[in-house]
């Protein structure tokens, strides 16, 4: 038979797995900072970089993106080309895929702290850097669609399935979510507003979870598993079935984080239908995964690396039963802006991702090394103080969040709010917040000691950059009708695949959008409801900039209890000229919708220059340079033509006046602050600031008052 | 708002949520009656393909031992 000699390129998987290690250290190090933060608001040292709002995103992007992203390329670029039987396509692009990534994550890093956020939800990076995001991403689909096409195994393992619907589902979420009009080179507007800017964002959030946090994982299950295991995946055919349902039911499912949420029922019903659908495959996945064990648990006992692989299939199982269960409405209601949600996706994370990953990287070091781990001692340590890690940080989270939903909606027996002030309600979790930081720390704690391990392996062993093997090269399909034609040539034909899995996807994704766009009831116009003034419109540039929607939802649900507290429910006519949206998915503060006029001027002064003396007790940070900073104005006329061109009616040559308009609005702002003893230029921030703030959700209060 | 008249104008759109149903419905059952008709052999050529692949690579290590 002939055989070709090739070899396996171990370099570029060496350079994704230490990648993986070191953001991983620093994922979890933010994170464990704003654990603090919440109960320790002084924690920001008085800095605007590190505040809980700049730094939120940046642990999400860097435990997504830099974490668990290099871990996937480092799974899948080894696996991929053992069963493709062959080297990466090209080991120029494998470059840029690595150096492109982590150029990505240091641009994120630098302009998220400084404040340079779209403020969508895990799409928080600018124009600029999604662009460059979109270049590498697809450097990663053809580099390993080149492979699978020259590769010599006949036929197409699961595992790359799964990494094929990773790639193209995550290229048409990104461009999808992403398309935005530029004002500067860091500044953009997306195209979409209100309820469409909240469907298409919570389309890509949850299909993010969906194909950069499971499918792929997913893939790197069905092959490091079996290796481990050294026994073959339960059963083949399951995970076929499980693959199609779940990249065909999951990209429906977004709507669930809009429950109660002025987007139209319809839509909100669909969420529920198809997360509950969700669970189906997804436990197909999970069960697939634990039965691949049987008979072999007693090897469990004493294999870290199944340790790690057991309990990281257990917690998918888990969070893929919570996930259905918080998107049944009843549930939600109670679940949804609380610590439940939180404690929700770091099952997921640190439970799945993080656990999948530390398994796969202690099987993989000793391999790719050629030698034995330097010390199964120290990796069931790192199980374990993981595992309680994930236990201290998600119970107290659990029971924080349903002991603050139920104190939101306690009534007297007069029918009054038991606590009117919302303060009391956090304060009353604040030991869960200690507790949750505690988790955090042992968790961290963990990977300290894993990467410790690993790099001691490391020194311990030899590496081959280029490992050598051999295989016989794939010839011409000639057994057909042998097997049955149709899915023979499907899975010879790599790039019909793509296309296919491609179509699965995108036809979700249209069906639960389009249809807002075309039913012009979906989005009931209110008249009284107008485009935000130039110094508004700066206001909430500033609100955007520093992340005040990490802890401020703007979005008053149909409750009783919230009606009450808050004022009247948000209605989607009032969002059509909000680009982008800012409801926001997690109450650490009220909500913010009906404050306009609900206090004066000079008390969000007061408040943004110490929270606490407005509010004793309170865990907002300071915000001092904002009474400091002069407001940019430089782009206001760009930001006005933009909007212009996004459909908000502003009036042809309003940008010429729009200066003179805000400064106008300004001094009537700083007027009223000296009379109550501030004296504060018009210029600056806060008076933009304060000038959204007062705005916000009183458009409809206008239309009462002009009936009356 | 302006950007939704670009898909409001495609006509019929209406038959999208038809097409879809009967896209995943025909995947699904197609995807059962593809499963429940694999003959063994098949199945367990594919589930060997990460396992078979490792003992290949040993086998080289071994063979370039032994030379």
């Amino acid at each position: 038979m002939n055989v070709e000699k090739f070899s396996y390129d171990n370099q570029i998987v060496k350079l994704f797995l230490i990648a993986t290690i070191v953001w991983g250290i620093v994922a979890l190090t933010v994170g464990v900072w704003i654990a603090v933060a919440l109960y320790y608001p002084e924690l920001n040292l008085g800095l605007s970089y590190t505040t809980f709002g700049r730094l939120r995103p940046l642990h999400t992007n860097a435990a997504i993106f830099a974490f668990i992203g290099n871990a996937i390329f480092t799974g899948v670029y080894y696996s991929l080309q053992r069963i493709s039987k062959a080297r990466m396509f090209n080991d120029t692009l494998s470059k840029i895929n690595f150096w492109g990534w982590q150029l990505i994550i240091v641009l994120a890093a630098v302009t998220l702290v400084s404040g340079i956020t779209t403020s969508k939800e895990y799409a928080e990076l600018e124009w600029p850097i999604d662009i460059l995001i979109a270049v590498v991403w697809v450097v990663f689909g053809v580099n390993m669609i080149g492979t699978l096409m020259k590769r010599r195994e006949k036929h197409i393992y699961v595992a790359a399935w799964f990494y094929i619907a990773t790639f193209v589902t995550v290229a048409v979420l990104h461009i999808g979510n992403s398309i935005e009009l530029p004002v500067s080179l860091t500044k953009s507007y997306p195209v979409y507003a209100g309820i469409q800017d909240a469907l298409v964002q919570w389309w890509y959030g949850h299909n993010a979870v969906a194909f950069f946090l499971t499918t792929p994982f997913l893939g790197l299950m069905y092959y490091y598993l079996p290796k481990a295991a050294n026994r073959p995946i339960f059963s083949y055919k399951l995970s076929i079935l499980h693959f199609w349902s779940l990249i065909f039911i999951y990209i429906w499912a977004g709507p669930h984080h809009l429950l109660y949420s002025a987007i139209p029922n319809w839509a909100q019903s669909l969420g529920t239908v198809f997360s509950i659908m969700l669970w189906m495959p997804s436990w197909g996945g999970m069960l697939n995964g634990l039965l691949t064990l049987r008979g072999a648990w007693d090897r469990v006992r004493d294999n870290p690396v199944l340790k790690f692989f057991v309990v990281g299939v257990t917690a998918y199982g888990m969070s893929t039963f919570e996930g259905p269960m918080l998107s049944l409405k009843s549930v939600n209601a109670l679940a949804h802006f609380t610590d439940w949600i939180p404690a929700h996706v770091h099952v997921g994370t640190l439970g799945w991702n993080g656990f999948m990953t530390f398994g796969m990287l202690y099987w993989l070091v000793p391999k790719m090394w050629k030698t034995e781990l330097f010390s199964k001692k120290l990796a069931n340590v790192h199980f374990w103080i993981g595992t309680l890690g994930i236990v201290v940080w998600v119970i107290p989270m659990w029971w924080a969040g349903i002991t603050q939903s139920l104190m939101w909606k306690e009534f007297t027996p007069l029918g009054l709010l038991k606590y009117p002030n919302f303060l009391e309600t956090v304060l009353q979790i604040v030991p869960m917040y200690i507790m949750r930081s505690v988790g955090g720390a042992l968790y961290l704690t963990g990977i300290i000691i894993a990467s410790y391990n690993l790099f001691k392996t490391m020194g311990m062993g030899s590496f081959v950059a280029n490992e050598e093997a051999e295989a016989a090269p794939r010839g011409p399909i000639t057994d057909k009708l042998q097997y049955g034609m149709i899915h023979r040539y499907l899975e010879s034909k790599t790039l019909l695949f793509t296309g296919l899995a491609f179509v699965a996807i995108i036809i979700g994704g249209l069906v639960e959008i389009v249809p807002t766009y075309l039913i012009s009831s979906n989005v009931p116009t209110i008249a009284s409801v107008q485009p935000y003034t130039p110094l508004e419109l700066e206001g909430r540039d500033i609100y955007i900039k520093e992340a005040c929607n990490s802890c401020h939802s703007q979005m008053v649900r149909p409750f009783r209890s919230e009606v009450e507290r808050y004022g009247e429910y948000s209605k989607a006519g009032e969002f059509v000229y909000d680009h982008p949206h800012l409801w926001g998915s997690k109450r650490t503060g009220p909500d913010l919708h009906r404050i306009g006029g609900k206090y004066s001027n000079m008390w969000h002064y007061l408040h943004m220059e110490n929270p606490r003396s407005m509010s004793p007790g309170s865990l907002m940070p300071r915000y001092p340079w904002l009474l400091e900073n002069q407001l940019d104005v430089s782009s206001l006329e760009a930001k006005i033509s933009a909007m212009r061109t996004l459909g908000v009616p502003y009036p042809e040559g309003f940008e010429s006046q729009a200066n003179a308009e805000l400064m106008q609005q300004a001094e009537i702002i700083s007027n009223d602050l000296l009379e109550n003893g501030i004296v504060t230029e018009p210029d600056k921030e806060i008076v933009a600031l304060i000038a959204y703030l007062q705005r916000l959700g009183t458009d409809i209060k206008t239309k009462v008052a002009e009936t009356k | 708002m302006k950007f939704s008249h670009y898909l409001s104008s495609i006509e019929n759109v209406g038959i999208f949520p038809m097409i879809s149903l009967i896209l995943f419905l025909s995947v699904f059952i197609g995807a059962i009656i593809w499963i429940v008709t694999r003959d063994k052999e098949y199945i367990s050529e594919l589930e060997k393909i990460p396992l078979d692949n490792d003992n290949f690579s040993n086998n080289i290590e071994n063979k370039n031992e032994s030379d």
